[in-house]
């Protein structure tokens, strides 16, 4: 049988990293193909090798049984070769047909660009795949889920057979992942072949034929769908058992800790992204807070981590207002935070693991000694959090920058539970984050909650919201639609609330 | 044998590729020097000379003819006393550059340093021992101050400092030499005879004498060591130190942390303006004995020079202050054969355009760690 891609004894080596290790796969006509592992597996390194971004140090590659020898992004569209990136590669100040046809536009009269042409060659591709979207429309107007159909019907355009899809559902509601997944369906059917890279393995399930797991640039194992379930492939790619689940003790919550009252919340350019929220976050709970990107939630975290000023509203605390809008008055008023952007926000990556372990807290007693570092005090302090937290490589000296994402996001989980604050702020806690970091992320948010911690967790991932949170808040165009406790909360439902296709009437959510 | 000596081949490169960091850290000035004295020499080449011979007086003129003549410091002393005064804008360029501030202010600091201590050298008629530390700590707030100025604009009025310390540098210099100087604080006003431009000669006891006859050597050299070692502790040591580095190098999660980076700014600058100040009084209370008619003297804008080369850090900049202070003080040795002192200037810029792009040499250093694996198999088999 003639496969769409082979890969014989594929290797890559960069500088210190054996990012692929041996890998040969056999990927057939017409299926859908799905690759999963942590970050830094090697998936992504593999894709580029296919899309001719990187040349193997060892290895061969067949496209329709063809060797290929020498291969670049350009010999890999001409084979029939698109890659849909994750961060998009659209002008957004054009419409949908002019970015579709960029780079292969039709002309006439020697000169002059047909767009007429391309708005209906557009459209018949559109309508061939029953991907719908408006040609005339502008691109930066549109929803996520209708960029990358847009995308998809760029690869299309360009004649492609075999779609490689680089974590497609990362940036989409419940709803346009679904839609992805009905097109999927459609390009199977038309005999397309498609490599769908991810991490989440609910959905991997749903619309992969067959699952390759990487760990390590090595192939762990390559299940039908129908043989294999998640609890197999979350070992396969974490190398033991994984809890998909964490249980959380039976508690009643207590009296509230933060209180927010008709917050509202300007953006960059001046307009409101928050418009008069109220929420009540009580002890021995955690908060959800639901939505899509952009609907408010960057500019919520930053006012609540004291980087953005409110424009009208309290924020108390304890029953106490804050009065000062400076991260400092929030740290000291029992606010601890983990960051979305772990690079940018959580850490100073030229410092060591042990001076990011105390970062902020350098004026408190135990650190200081008069104006000097108290060192004796760090080191004990920091070695002991590396164990306790299982930071690898076990030691405090090394420099942040060099450990893995999930390393270094222990290192602000660390830190910042160490502080003993009420109330816990986790802005996207596990963004980027493989199964096993994951898993400890959200293990340590319900310890705290557990013991007492009042927990604001906002998050993009629906299925984090639903597992950790007591209550989950939707935030929609800067609004709270609608407040759900965990037994009410369905994906239908907070799917709906998300794209603002229904809100409950204003009430006050506490 | 010929395995063990792969195998030790194998081991060198093992290392570099673990050391490679650190040691081009130090590598890459030592590299950028040596490649700009090559380029320096083709330049001495075009004009006819022999670059052999105008190194070679060169490096007499910098440290002496002899090794007793050396030793004796006469001749070192001018380029060591040069080095101290550039070790101290330097560190000032260093301190700010740590907390993440590019002190282009270095000069006008300076200016207004050496203004300050020409007008209180006059005024004080102190024992050295009172008077001279009291100047510095004068000259110190007021010129740290200056700088702090800088620092403050850019947290109230979001104005970059690279832009505003320009700025600084005329105003001060305008303001010190066309109106001070001779207005209010020339030397007519006091001794209408007097035939120099300029401000009025400070007192005897407010003067840095020279260390040993026959020098200008004074103790600017133990000013800036003691400046060099306090500097090395404040960032490497202390709460203020760990607060500018996290400042420098991730003012965000600095400010998410809690850390009050305005303050850590300010404070950083004052501390950068301070020394440039200070730089300035040793060269009036050393050096120039008053402020001149016309001085304009180009140290605040050379210390940008001594920090890049120096690696932004407090030791590698005196390493690279001394070495370029020798080294103007040795140019001027040249000229016997007709080659202008400003040579050393090139030398020194071109080594700071190549310690400016040093990715371009640490690529090179690192190409030599990069172990070719096995190369794919490049044969044409008729397929594509």
């Amino acid at each position: 049988m003639e496969y769409a891609i082979e890969l014989k004894n594929i290797t890559k080596i960069f500088p210190g990293v054996l990012a692929n290790d041996n890998i040969s796969l056999k990927i057939k006509k017409g299926e859908v193909f799905a690759i999963v592992g942590e970050n830094g597996a090697g998936k992504t390194t593999l894709m580029n090798i296919i899309y001719g971004l990187y040349t193997p140090n060892s290895g061969e590659i067949y496209i329709n049984g063809k060797r290929i020898l020498h291969n670049t992004p350009k010999k890999a569209i001409e084979l029939g070769i698109g890659m849909v990136h994750q961060h998009f590669m659209l002008v957004p100040i054009f419409s949908v047909y002019e970015n579709i046809i960029l780079g292969k536009e039709f002309i006439k009269n020697g000169m002059i660009l047909d767009r007429k042409k391309g708005i209906e060659e557009v459209k018949k591709i559109s309508d061939q795949y029953g991907l719908k979207v408006d040609p005339k429309e502008i691109v930066g107007n549109l929803p996520v889920g209708i960029q990358q159909r847009v995308e998809i019907l760029k690869v299309l355009f360009r004649g492609a057979e075999i779609l490689i899809l680089d974590e497609p559902t990362a940036v989409l509601t419940p709803q346009e992942t679904k839609e992805l997944f009905e097109t999927i369906n459609a390009l199977k059917k038309d005999n397309k072949t498609i490599l769908f890279i991810s991490h989440k393995l609910k959905e991997v399930l749903e619309i992969a034929d067959r699952i390759c797991v990487l760990k390590n640039g090595k192939v762990m194992g390559i299940k039908n769908k129908q043989e294999t379930n998640e609890r197999e492939l979350a070992r396969l790619m974490v190398g033991r058992d994984v809890v998909l689940e964490i249980p959380k003790k039976e508690k009643e919550p207590g009296e509230p800790i933060l209180e927010v009252k008709d917050l509202v919340i300007m953006s960059d350019k001046g307009i409101p992204a928050i418009k008069g929220i109220n929420f009540k976050l009580r002890k021995y709970e955690i908060l959800g807070i639901a939505g899509v990107e952009g609907n408010g939630q960057k500019e919520l975290v930053e006012a609540l981590n004291g980087l953005r000023p409110i424009y009208s509203g309290k924020i108390l605390i304890n029953g106490k207002e804050i009065s000062n809008f400076d991260p400092w008055f929030f740290r000291k008023n029992g606010f601890a935070y983990i960051p979305e952007d772990r690079r940018v926000r959580g850490l100073v990556l030229p410092f060591s693991v042990s001076y990011n372990l105390f970062l902020g807290r350098q004026r408190e007693k135990n650190f200081k000694k008069g104006n000097f570092l108290n060192s004796g005090y760090i080191k004990v302090f920091s070695s002991n959090k590396v164990e306790e937290y299982d930071i690898r490589p076990r030691n405090p000296n090394l420099k942040v920058d060099d450990l893995s994402g999930g390393n270094q996001q222990k290192v602000i989980v660390a830190r910042e539970v160490s502080y003993d604050p009420d109330v816990l702020v986790a802005s996207q806690p596990t963004r980027g984050l493989d199964v096993g970091a994951m898993e400890f992320v959200h293990k340590k948010l319900v310890e705290q909650r557990d013991s007492g911690k009042a927990v604001l967790l906002i998050s993009l991932e629906l299925e984090e919201i639903m597992m950790l949170s007591d209550r989950i808040a939707v935030l929609f165009n800067g609004e709270i639609v609608g407040e759900l406790s965990q037994e009410e909360a369905t994906e239908e439902e907070l799917g709906l609330l998300m794209l603002g296709l229904k809100r409950y009437d204003k009430k006050e959510v506490s | 044998m010929k395995n063990l000596a792969f195998d030790n081949i194998n081991k060198i490169l093992n290392w570099w590729n673990a050391k490679k960091e650190d040691i081009s850290t130090f590598l890459v000035p030592i590299i950028s020097i040596i490649i700009a004295f090559f380029v320096a020499a083709i330049m001495i080449k075009m004009t006819g000379k022999s670059p052999i011979a105008a190194y070679k007086l060169l490096f007499q003129g910098a440290l002496g003819s002899s090794l007793k003549e050396f030793l004796s410091l006469k001749q070192a002393g001018e380029g060591i006393l040069k080095g101290a005064i550039l070790t101290l804008t330097g560190l000032s360029v260093t301190v700010a550059f740590k907390a993440g501030l590019f002190n282009i202010g270095a000069e006008g600091q300076f200016i207004v340093g050496a203004i300050v201590a020409a007008y209180f050298g006059f005024k004080f008629n102190l024992p050295p021992l009172i008077g001279i530390p009291l100047i510095l700590i004068i000259v110190g707030i007021t010129s740290g101050l200056y700088g702090a100025f800088a620092a403050w604009l850019k947290i109230k009025r979001g104005v970059h400092e690279v832009i505003t310390t320009i700025m600084l540098n005329w105003i001060a210099i305008h303001l010190v030499e066309n109106w001070i100087v001779v207005g209010p604080f020339n030397i007519l006003r006091y001794n209408p005879q007097a035939v120099l431009a300029g401000t009025p000669y400070i007192s005897d006891s407010s003067r840095l004498k020279p260390l040993f006859s026959g020098t200008r050597l004074n103790s600017s050299i133990f000013i800036a060591i003691i400046a060099v070692i306090i500097i090395y502790i404040i960032i490497n040591k202390t709460i203020l130190g760990y607060e500018i580095k996290a400042t420098g190098l991730n003012i965000i999660a600095a400010k998410y942390a809690g850390i009050n980076t305005a303050k850590t700014m300010i404070v950083s600058m004052f501390i950068a303006g301070a020394l440039s100040g200070i730089s300035g009084a040793c060269m009036i209370l050393g050096t120039e004995g008053r402020y001149p008619g016309v001085f304009r003297p180009g140290y605040g804008f050379d210390g940008i020079t001594m920090s890049l080369i120096g690696n932004t850090t407090p030791v590698g900049t005196f390493v690279a202050a001394i070495f370029f202070g020798l080294l103007r003080a040795g140019a001027t040795g040249m000229q016997l054969i007709g080659i202008h002192k400003t040579f050393a200037d090139i030398i020194q810029g071109v080594a700071t355009i190549f310690v400016a792009g040093q990715a371009g040499i640490k690529y090179l250093l690192f190409l030599i760690g990069e172990k070719r694996v096995v190369k794919p198999r490049e044969a044409h088999d008729g397929s594509y």
